[in-house]
């Protein structure tokens, strides 16, 4: 005779959500910087920032006051207003 | 289950009643009218009224358990799809008003009480229930096959930690879902990292995996409530390449009430309350939240306590201030509070006999926690042995004074601990090279007594990293409700 | 990300139901002098514009 148990596991599954294409290029447009919390990202990103002005971007910079933990909404409702590509660094 | 239409008649043969109406059963058989639509159901001996058409054996109970058995013989009727009738035991009027045989049974006594079912063997009801019933329970079943190992089956699912876990049964979560109140469609919270919703039955399941006795649900619900506090930041903690887990501290009544340890070898093995309850909140962030080591969970090395650790706070001096009342809980409150805490560090002191050489000798351990030149990173929790407390104790030191004084005796110079002093990269920032710079914030050094009552050795937890942005990530206290 | 992180961000994007796009860096990261860390996010910014731009029409892909 067959035993039963009971599945212990939260028995769901994502469905893989399509990425937005990317613009064609980024005049005009402003790139995000979001610094995730991590030592050495915001250093990185300063670097980077840098170097993408120097190529006549538009920055903007975001930060989450923890690796931790996901953004907290506000920050997330900046990003949503303000930019139209977002780079965030660095996990490590 | 349905029953066809006619009589049901279920017996056993180790019963005195059975044996007794054994030749009236074989009369019916024969009759033309009752044997044809006679079904009758041995629980236990396979050769027992075997040469009867109209025998089946019910070794497995599921019979007697659907028609609803307490005593051996009964005879039942059914009708129009329906039970119409049952007499239970050997009672003469009965069965001839039943069959409709007025001369049934005449060489037999008017009456003989039956004996009882095996359905109702103790613990039968559960498992029949469990086999053969409707439970309320909502999780996907499992049917694995006769001869499976429903252990290795569990390894292969896996949903194991490493270690056999309870195979959960549909009987088991019955049981363990007695030791709460709360509706087993209660949704607890969302488990990181995968944000699944956890109900209070998937608690259940799990608990019964990690070994828990019912009486510990409420201890663990209230343990993965604060868990799931935003403040704790679970889900960072599991992600970590850090060593920590989360730590379970138990205070309040309800320690000694299911059998917590609190005394010799608190954080180690052979407390059944002590060892479960950790492991069973570590079972839903693997198998509900998807927390699995290697995957999600990244720690470099990790510490044996993340299969589950947790102990109860020594409250039976009454000197010393419990840490429930200390994080603002009153009194004789039943308390967790989670910490989320590397492996133990042991600290060993021999010879120091005031409560100010103690102090000192503790700050060095403590300077350590992480790294001795690392400063406001991590909280740390102080598990101060008996015997290094009567050292306080007997001098008049309670737990804001001795804390103070850690607070105190834990100031650095700056020159120290910046990076590159001593030839060490790790440090603090160079611009803090000439302040007095603590080692903990304000309130980053909590303290519980436990332990065997000889020992001068207490231990020190280092907490995770992520407590470096002390106000996004700290340790938890939540009352428990029962 | 570094690469140390690849399978726990292909398990991550999986059980999200997200799959981003996703520049690739030697690890670790914590320990590199300021230089060496300027000198990676210089090596970086090609490669990540092409991610978000369609000039290249190219996206990363978890590879693990």
């Amino acid at each position: 005779m067959s035993q039963i148990l009971y599945d212990p596991t939260g028995e769901t599954e994502s469905t893989m959500r399509t990425r937005r294409w990317p613009p064609d290029d980024l005049t005009g447009k402003t790139v995000m910087l979001f610094d995730i919390g991590k030592a050495r990202s915001r250093e990185f990103l300063n670097y980077l920032d840098d170097i993408l002005k120097a190529k006549g971007l538009t920055t903007a910079r975001a930060a989450k006051p923890t690796n931790a933990k996901t953004a907290p909404k506000e920050v997330i409702d900046y990003m949503v207003k303000e930019a139209d590509v977002v780079i965030e660094a660095l996990s490590d | 289950m349905t029953f066809p239409n006619g009589y049901h008649l279920v017996v056993k043969h180790d019963c005195p009643t059975c044996t007794l109406i054994e030749p009236e059963i074989r009369k019916l058989a024969d009759n033309d009218s009752i044997g044809p639509s006679l079904h009758i159901y041995v629980q236990d001996e396979p050769a027992y009224l075997s040469d009867l058409s109209q025998s089946n054996n019910d070794f497995s109970l599921e019979q007697s358990f659907n028609l609803d058995i307490e005593i051996v013989p009964t005879l039942i009727r059914y009708e129009a799809g329906k039970e119409t009738s049952r007499s239970v035991g050997w009672v003469r009027e009965e069965w001839r008003n039943l069959l409709g045989i007025t001369s049934f049974g005449e060489n037999l006594p008017e009456l003989r009480p039956g004996c009882g079912s095996l359905t109702v063997m103790p613990g039968a009801q559960g498992f029949l229930e469990s086999r053969f019933g409707h439970l309320p329970l909502h999780s996907r079943k499992i049917k694995i096959g006769d001869l499976d190992d429903p252990i290795e089956q569990a390894f292969e699912r896996g949903w194991s930690d490493g270690l056999p876990v309870i195979p959960p049964t549909g009987e088991r979560i019955m049981r363990m879902l007695t030791g709460t109140s709360r509706d087993l469609k209660d949704v607890v919270g969302s488990i990181p990292p995968n944000l699944t919703e956890c109900t209070v039955e998937k608690v259940a399941i799990n608990a019964v995996m990690a070994g828990c006795l019912p009486e510990y649900m409420p201890v663990l619900l209230a343990a993965l409530e604060a868990a799931l506090e935003p403040v704790f930041t679970l889900h960072g903690l599991l992600c970590t390449t850090c060593f920590s887990g989360p730590i379970i501290i138990v205070n309040g009544p309800i320690t000694k009430e299911i059998g917590m340890n609190w005394g010799i070898n608190a954080l180690g093995q052979g407390n059944r309350a002590n060892s479960t309850i950790g492991r069973a909140m570590q079972l839903i962030v693997r198998n509900v939240g998807g927390g699995v080591p290697g995957e999600i969970d990244r720690a470099t090395l990790g510490n044996p306590g993340k299969i589950g650790f947790c102990f109860a706070e020594d409250e039976t001096d009454s000197t010393w201030q419990p840490l429930s009342e200390a994080q603002g809980f009153l009194p004789g409150s039943n308390t967790v509070t989670l910490f989320p805490g590397d492996g133990v560090h042991g600290f060993g002191d021999q010879r120091s006999r005031t409560p100010q050489e103690l102090t000192n000798s503790l700050a060095m351990a403590l300077q350590g926690c992480l790294h001795p030149k690392m400063t406001e990173a991590v909280y740390a929790m102080l598990i101060l042995s008996p015997e290094h407390y009567s050292i306080y104790r007997d001098s008049g030191w309670d737990r804001s004074r001795i804390t103070e004084a850690l607070m105190k005796a834990t100031l650095k110079p700056g020159k120290d601990l910046i990076r590159g002093a001593h030839g060490v990269g790790e440090g603090i920032d160079p611009s803090r090279v000439d302040e007095m710079v603590p080692k903990f914030f304000e309130d980053g050094l909590l303290i519980v007594c436990a332990g065997g009552p000889a020992g001068l050795f207490s231990g020190i937890l280092t907490s995770w990293t992520g407590a470096r942005n002390k106000d996004e990530c700290k340790p938890v206290t939540k009352e428990i409700i029962l | 990300m570094t690469k140390e992180f690849k399978e726990a961000a292909a398990i991550q994007s999986k059980a999200l139901g997200f799959e981003p796009g996703i520049y690739w860096m030697e690890h670790p990261v914590q320990n590199r002098t300021p230089e060496e860390l300027r000198n990676m996010a210089k090596d970086a910014a090609n490669g990540v514009l092409e991610m978000i731009t369609m000039k290249e029409n190219k996206a990363a892909k978890l590879d693990y």
